[in-house]
């Protein structure tokens, strides 16, 4: 995959500015971290290649993958920031 | 910028969360090269903290083995880390002015950024991407 983004959505929808850096990332790599798995349903991250959701705060927040939508999967934090590479661009979306 | 990769870690205020810190430490785990810094409301909040939340200290521990440490930095210092990173996340306060929305930080933006609007440039924002 060239020219890969990394989003590390953390932040709620409500979070100043969430929403209109998202907007921009059609293709890019996208971790559902933290209050990010308010996102799980958006229907922006289907122009993502790739949605990952931290599985650890999926299970603390009790949040399955069968209420994702087709080609989400689960990861932890440490295994997705281990596939970034930073000078792809690793952008991150904190509340 | 030129050179490797470095992921910049700008803590702009002064009670960053442990999840934050989680994901520092998830990126040094990864074999990143990152720097984490204090900078403005930031200073201190984690390298002069003496009540951390044990979660923090932890993650604090973690990446002290891989030699990254918090550096409470001024703004002359800011710029250079800036102008030398690649990423850039910044660890804010939730009750920041939330403006700009967003702000794409440009080698030519932090040149033209002077002292403490530095610091203003990436406090404020709601949210901070390198461009």
């Amino acid at each position: 995959m060239e020219n890969v983004r990394h989003l590390l959505l953390h932040a709620a929808p409500s979070a100043p500015g969430a929403v209109d850096l998202v907007a921009r990332f059609a293709g890019a790599r996208i971790l559902l971290a933290g209050p990010g798995l308010a996102w799980a349903g958006d229907e922006r991250l289907a122009a993502c290649d790739d949605v990952a959701v931290c599985s650890q705060d999926a299970r603390a927040s009790g949040w399955t993958l069968e209420a994702a939508p087709e080609g989400v999967r689960w990861s932890s934090v440490a295994t997705w920031l281990a596939e970034v590479k930073p000078e792809d661009g690793l952008w991150t979306v904190l509340p | 910028m030129d050179g490797p990769a470095v992921i910049l870690v700008v803590v702009t205020t002064p009670a960053p969360p442990p999840d934050a810190l989680r994901l520092v430490t998830g990126l040094v785990a990864g074999g990143h090269a990152v720097r984490l810094v204090e900078a403005g409301p930031g200073r201190g909040a984690l390298s002069a903290a003496d009540d951390l939340p044990e979660e923090t200290e932890d993650y604090l521990r973690a990446i002290a083995d891989f030699d990254v440490k918090p550096e409470p930095i001024d703004d002359p210092a800011l710029r250079e880390a800036l102008l030398a990173s690649s990423s850039l996340m910044r660890i804010g306060d939730p009750a920041r002015a939330g403006e700009p929305a967003v702000l794409a930080v440009s080698d030519a933006l932090i040149r033209e950024s002077a002292g403490e609007e530095l610091i203003q440039l990436i406090t404020d924002p709601g949210q901070v991407i390198r461009a």
